[in-house]
This record gives C-alpha cells, structure tokens and sequence, in this order.
C-alpha cells in the first residue's frame, strides 16, 4: 500500500500529549504533516514527519508566504485562485492575509487527509474539503461537543452546518458519540477510539493494602469550573460533620482558583484539604499509588485520562457519571459511580469504599485494571486511527 | 473639610451609593475631591485627579516617572516624609520608588481625609495620608476583606497599624476585618448602603406575564460568590415538584459559561434566562413585577440589589452569606436559608410562593418600610458627616 499524506492538525506544533503520540504512531506508517504555528521548537526524529509552519514574525511569514505562493502557482495556477476566493469572505484585510498564510501551506501541499482536532476548526478549514476536496476528519472529544455549542448557540448552528460534509469522526467515548449526533453527524461515520494509557502505568500497578489512618482521597486536574471540585469539597464538609478522618489532595497544574480557596475557608476544611502543584508524569505515578482513592467530581469529561490511569495503575476511583465515565467505571465492577452534582451521593461512596473489605476492593481494581489494559492501549489505538486513514483516503 | 475619595475610577452614573455620598457632603459645606485611577470624562460632580498612566514599554514609562518626579518637586517635604516612612517599614528601594510614582496624584492633594473607597486600593498607599498630613480612612465592602486576603495573607498588617478610622458596609464586614487582624483600638462605623427610596415610589408599568408561572429574579454580577448555580440546582428540584417559574438573571460576567451549562444539565435551560446587563429604570421594573428576589451567595458586604428589590416590594428569599442576614431580617422582611444548601433553598421557596396573600403583602409592606426607615439617602448623609467629624 502506497504511503498517504496525512494532515494531524491541531494548530499549534507541539500539540498536547496525547496527539503528539499519535504523529509518532502514523509517522511510521504514512507521512504526516504538521500545520500550524510552532509554539516550542520540537526536532521530530522521524524522517516520515514534516513540518510547514507558518511563522509568528510576519516578515517571516511574509517571505514565506510569497515563495510558496510561487510554488503553488507554478504547480497548480488553479488553486491559488481558489484560494483567494476563499480568503475574501473575511472581511479585515489583516484577517485575510493571516489566514491566507495559513492555509497556503496545506493547499500547497494538500494531503491525503486532513484530521481536525478540534471541532471548533472547522468554522475555518472546512474548505478544504468543499473547495479543495481534502477528506476531513474530525475529533469529537471533550468540551468542544460536551459543552462549547450549549454555552454558545452559534456553535451548535456551526456544528448542525459542517459535520454532515465531514468524511469521518474520531470520538474518545460512547457518550460524545452520541452527543455529537444531536448536531447532525452521522452515526455511520464515527468512530469510537479510546485514547491509550501511558504503558508504564501497567507495569506499577499492585494490589491496595487497607490501613486505619485517614483516608487519604485523591484528586487530579486544573481548576476549572467543569472539574466539579466545589462539590468534592461539600462531600468533604460532610465527611467532616460525620466525624471522619479523612485528608483531600487536590494536584493541579494550575494555581487554585478563588472560588475554591473561599470555600476551603468558608467550610473550615483548610487543615483537611492540600492543594499540591502539578508534576511530571512518572512522580505522579508514583504520588497515585501512595494515596487510598482517586476521586473525579467532574460535570463535563469525555473519558478522564487521570481515570484511566488510575485504574491501569490499581488506584481504586470514585467518579461522576458524567459524559463517557459510565463507560468505564461500572459500580462494584471496576469502581465506584455517583450522580454530578450531589455531594451527598459522593461523601456516601467515600463511606461505602472505606468499608470495602481489602479483597473486594482488590478484585475491583483488577477489573479495572484488566479493562483499560483491554481497551486503551497504544496499539490497538494507532491501529484503528491508520483504519479509519486509509478508509477515508481511498474513498 | 476637604474629604480626597480614593476609587479606581469615577462612579457611574448608576452608582448612586457613591454619587449620593458627594452631593451629601458638598451639601454639608465638605470640599471632595476624586483621587482615580482610570479618568471617566463624563463625570462632573466634583474635581478629579488622576493617578499617573503606569505605561508597557520601558523607555515611556522611564521618561514619564522622571517628568512626575519633577511635578513633585514642589511637594518635596511629603515625599522625603513619605520615604522615610517606607524605609521605616522595610519596603525595598524599588517597591518605595513604584509608590511615589503611582501615588503621586494623592502626595499632591491638599486634603484632611484621605479616604480609600475599597480596602485594597489602600495597599501600597498605607503612608500617604501621614506623608500629607491628612487623616487615613478607609473602606471595605466585601472581596476586599472577604477573600483577597485569603490570597494575600497578612495584606492590612501595615494598613492596620497606620489607619485613623474604618469603615464597613455591615457588622459581617467589621467583623472580618477583625479576623484579618484589625485592632480593637482604631475607631470603626458601619455606614451601611442606602438607596433613594423616591426613585422606587413612582408606580411602574407591569409586563404581561403568563399565567401560573411563577417568575424569580437575581441581579448581579456573574460571579462565583453569588451562589448562581446553587441557585439553579434549588429551581431543579422545583421544577421536579411540578412547579412552572422563569428565572431571570440579570448581570454579566466570568461565570456565564459554567450557569448557562448547569441549566442545561439541570434541565431548567428554557427556564433560566440570562438576560445580560440592563438599564436601570428596567431592573426596577423587572423588581416590581417578580414573584421572588433570590439572592443565594456564599457572602456579601451588604447588597444594594435586596435593597432595591426590597424598595419596590418584591419579596426576597437570601442566603445567610455575610452582610445579607442584616439586609433581611428573618421572617420579618424576607427569609434567610442556610448557604450551600440549594435543598433548603428548594423548600423555603415553596413555602413562600405558597403562603397565603395576606401573609406575603405583610412581609412586603414590612420590608418596604424598612428600607424607607433605615436605607435612606438622608439617614446615610448624616451617617456620612458623623464619620469625619467624630474622626
């Protein structure tokens, strides 16, 4: 099979982790070209993967931007000219020149596929698959489907307008599937694929060993409101009340927001509740596994990846039902699941998983454990993105 | 008298509180003057200074502190005492050096109270009013005292040792100055907010509304501390018990991302109504015609919108959160529910909309009373005067 030019598209080089994996994954299959701006300089080793930045400095860009508009006119005069009709439905000249030097690298060398992401993008390239018949992929993961378009109407009319054009959908979760349904995308066309967990995480995992100190709760995650982290800290207030020895560690890359600083104080819970500063992927592991249970209060997730690595890792959880979460923490299954928003329900399963017995607690973590090494390992994961590549290129 | 307000900028024309202050005073034969931070041309009550424009780029900012030191040459005594103070107080040369420049505008003024209008406005400027020869006052009135100092532990240390007198818009506001370390030895008031209760007098036109529907209402601000999505987490279990209302929320602000996802995930989002920011003539006629005020925040210095939704006979259910349970008396001019407590809330509510006529009328007229007896323009001017004479 002939190598394909695939577009991994996220705007920014490097991207976030979990994409990055995935260039290295399909690099060593088909060529794959980065677009975008190059927030870090990053040297990618594979000779598979090619960059075509467009530069911050506009006299950069600028001479940039004329020696490939030579090369696409000498290559393919056709093009330039629709590009340029594309550029004039913005209105600001700046605009137009920003995102004329933006897209001309892509038409330019115009890949096989282009796989978007974030849904959001495709308010603006798009076109590339109307004007320039590019098959265009797209991501459905998180806040974008989750939230975005309930908060911002123009966003669900956005969505109702571009995903029917879409070749096909990438989704982290049942539950996003489903989601992005409501805005017209076609079931047919998507695809679930599970993001992959970090293989170390399999190798630390153990069994728990009960003890009777406090139990010591964890949480993992930025301060943001969709984090839920105001209804963990009125679970604790009740925890308090009963008179329960607990410590609740919240680790964040991010500094504490105030609204949760407040509370802390407001609910007199400062000497239970550590706020830590975010680590490096391998301490955090190991910070996991020195703590009782992982506790995920969230409003709004697709499928947490602190999750998944919790139960790779044999860290007992406790987390909302929300967005894909059902799909992987099943009550005295793999973990222990709770309504959003009812700190009640989640100070009661705190209560429920202290009283475990140690060898039912084992036997959950080892489902959970066997679960994600199942269905969220690289392989299987790459594997399915070079299937859905393929399918949508050779159509 | 020469009273220098210091605020961050003019007040609007909105905020009567702080305009209503002004014209009282000037009234009494006080000279104001406005100390700024940020200019609004349109304001005319009375003479305004501005602080110095704190500029981006380097090479600006260097010639502009070199022309404000030379504009305060003049003035050259109060800024070797107001150095001086600072070296005392072990700030760093170049922490002093910011100082004299951002308090520049008030080293000039020739005041003989210099009155911060928000706690931490006065950070930085804790010498200026010795440096001048003036009296130091200074005002809190919630975040200021509420939460800022949760990040900044230990911020007043030094303002409380050097302030002549403080002002709190609520006992709950004194009381937290105290916990934050202000001496029992420095004169304190609490000049609560008032509003001109003649402005709620004029009869206003009613909307049409549905009928069966009830219609609750928040002004404010969308901001975590006002308790919107517990709110909102109340009006769900109403929803659940069969009950038909609107929610109108009036305000902007950060958190309308998170209340606007919340209605929909507590399937109340054709209910809730974010309706933005609105005129005030509006507000007061969305206030005559609510079933309910809510006002459910984790805290509040006082809050002027119970007031007015109060004014204009609207009936309020709050929380217990700071300042509210003065605004409220419970029971008497409203009812006050536990905070955090979005169930309490749900009852309270119900209990409310289903008290007989005559029992809600009473609380209203009750409530309007108060308003008119304690939270008037006159009471608040004399308040006012008292405060600088007896300093």
């Amino acid at each position: 099979m002939k190598p394909l030019k695939i577009a991994i598209f996220s705007g920014a080089i490097p991207s976030s982790t979990f994409i990055e994996e995935l260039i290295k994954g399909v690099a060593q299959h088909h060529k794959v070209l980065l677009f975008g701006v190059i927030e870090t300089p990053k040297i990618y080793k594979s000779k598979n993967i090619k960059v075509y930045s467009t530069p911050y400095s506009h006299i950069k860009n600028l001479m940039y931007t004329l020696y490939r508009l030579a090369q696409l006119l000498l290559k393919r005069p056709l093009d330039s000219v629709k590009l340029f009709q594309e550029i004039k439905k913005y209105p600001r000249f700046y605009d137009q020149w920003i995102w004329f030097s933006k897209f001309l690298p892509i038409v330019l060398h115009k890949p096989d596929v282009i796989h978007l992401q974030w849904a959001r993008d495709m308010e603006f390239y798009t076109f590339l698959k109307t004007k320039f018949n590019i098959p265009v992929i797209v991501s459905l993961r998180g806040a974008h489907i989750n939230y975005t378009p309930i908060v911002e109407g123009h966003i669900a009319q956005l969505y109702k307008k571009y995903f029917p054009v879409v070749d096909g959908f990438h989704a982290v979760s049942v539950a996003i599937a489903l989601e992005a349904q409501k805005y017209n995308a076609e079931p047919s066309k998507i695809n679930l694929i599970h993001s992959p967990v970090p293989r170390k995480t399999f190798k630390l995992f153990s069994n728990i060993k009960k003890n009777n100190g406090p139990i010591k709760i964890l949480s993992i995650g930025r301060f943001h409101w969709k984090k839920g982290y105001k209804y963990a800290l009125d679970a604790c207030s009740i925890l308090k009340e009963k008179g329960i020895q607990f410590e609740y560690t919240i680790i964040s890359s991010n500094k504490v927001s105030e609204e949760i600083l407040f509370q802390m104080y407001q609910l007199d819970l400062v000497n239970q509740v550590k706020i830590v500063k975010g680590k490096t992927q391998n301490e955090l592991f190991q910070v996991m596994k020195t703590y009782d249970v992982l506790l995920l209060p969230s409003l709004e997730e697709g499928i947490a990846n602190v999750v998944l690595e919790a139960m790779a890792l044999g860290l007992p959880v406790i987390s909302t039902d929300c967005g894909g979460m059902t799909e992987v923490v099943k009550l005295n299954e793999s973990g222990w699941l709770v309504p959003v928003r009812n700190p009640n329900a989640m100070a009661q399963a705190i209560l429920d998983f202290q009283e475990t017995p140690e060898n039912v607690v084992n036997s959950i973590t080892q489902q959970a454990h066997d679960l994600v090494k199942k269905e969220f390992n690289k392989e299987n994961c790459i594997e399915k993105f070079l299937t859905l590549y393929t399918s949508v290129a050779n159509k | 008298m020469k009273i220098g307000l210091v605020l961050s900028k003019p007040p609007a024309y909105s905020e009567t509180f702080f305009n209503n202050k002004i014209k009282g005073l000037q009234e009494a034969g006080y000279k104001v003057v406005l100390l700024v931070q940020n200019d609004n041309a349109s304001f005319s009550l009375c003479e305004t200074k501005k602080a110095p424009k704190v500029y981006k780029r380097s090479y600006i900012q260097l010639f502009k502190s070199l022309w404000v030191f030379i504009t305060l040459l003049p003035y050259s005594k109060r800024l070797v005492r107001f150095y001086r103070l600072e070296i005392a107080a072990k700030r760093s040369k170049i922490q002093i050096l910011k100082n004299c420049y951002n308090n520049a505008h008030l080293l000039k003024a020739n005041v003989d109270w210099l009155h911060f209008g928000f706690g931490t406005l006065a950070l930085q400027s804790e010498h200026v009013a010795k440096a001048i020869n003036a009296k130091f006052a200074v005002s809190f009135r919630g975040f200021d005292v509420d939460v800022y100092p949760l990040k900044h532990p230990n911020c007043y240390k030094l303002l409380w040792t050097k302030v002549d007198k403080v002002h709190g818009i609520s006992k709950y506001i004194l009381g937290k100055a105290k916990t934050f370390g202000l001496p029992g030895h420095v004169p304190t008031e609490i000049i609560t907010p008032a509003i001109d209760t003649q402005l709620f007098d004029n009869k206003v036109e009613i909307l049409p509304k549905p009928e069966s529907t009830l219609y609750f209402l928040t002004v404010g601000r969308l901001h975590w501390i006002k308790g919107f999505i517990e709110t909102l987490e109340a009006l769900a279990q109403l929803k659940q018990n069969g009950i038909k209302f609107n929610y109108i929320i009036i305000g902007e602000g950060q958190e309308f991302e998170p209340i606007k996802f919340a209605a929909h995930q507590l399937n109340i989002y054709d209910e809730v109504k974010l309706i933005g920011k609105q005129a005030h003539k509006r507000v007061v006629e969305y206030m005559a015609q609510a079933d309910l005020y809510l006002q459910y925040s984790y805290s509040e210095g006082f809050c002027n919108a119970v007031l007015e939704a109060q004014a204009m006979g609207c009936l309020c259910v709050v929380s217990d959160g700071g300042g509210l349970t003065e605004n409220i008396l419970h029971g008497q001019t409203g009812w006050v529910v536990p905070k955090r407590n979005p169930k309490a809330l749900a009852e309270k509510i119900k209990e409310v909309i289903n008290l007989p006529e005559d029992e809600k009328v009473r609380i209203a007229k009750q409530a309007r009373q108060r308003v008119k007896d304690q939270f008037n323009l006159t009471k608040h001017h004399r308040e006012w005067l008292e405060f600088y004479q007896n300093g």
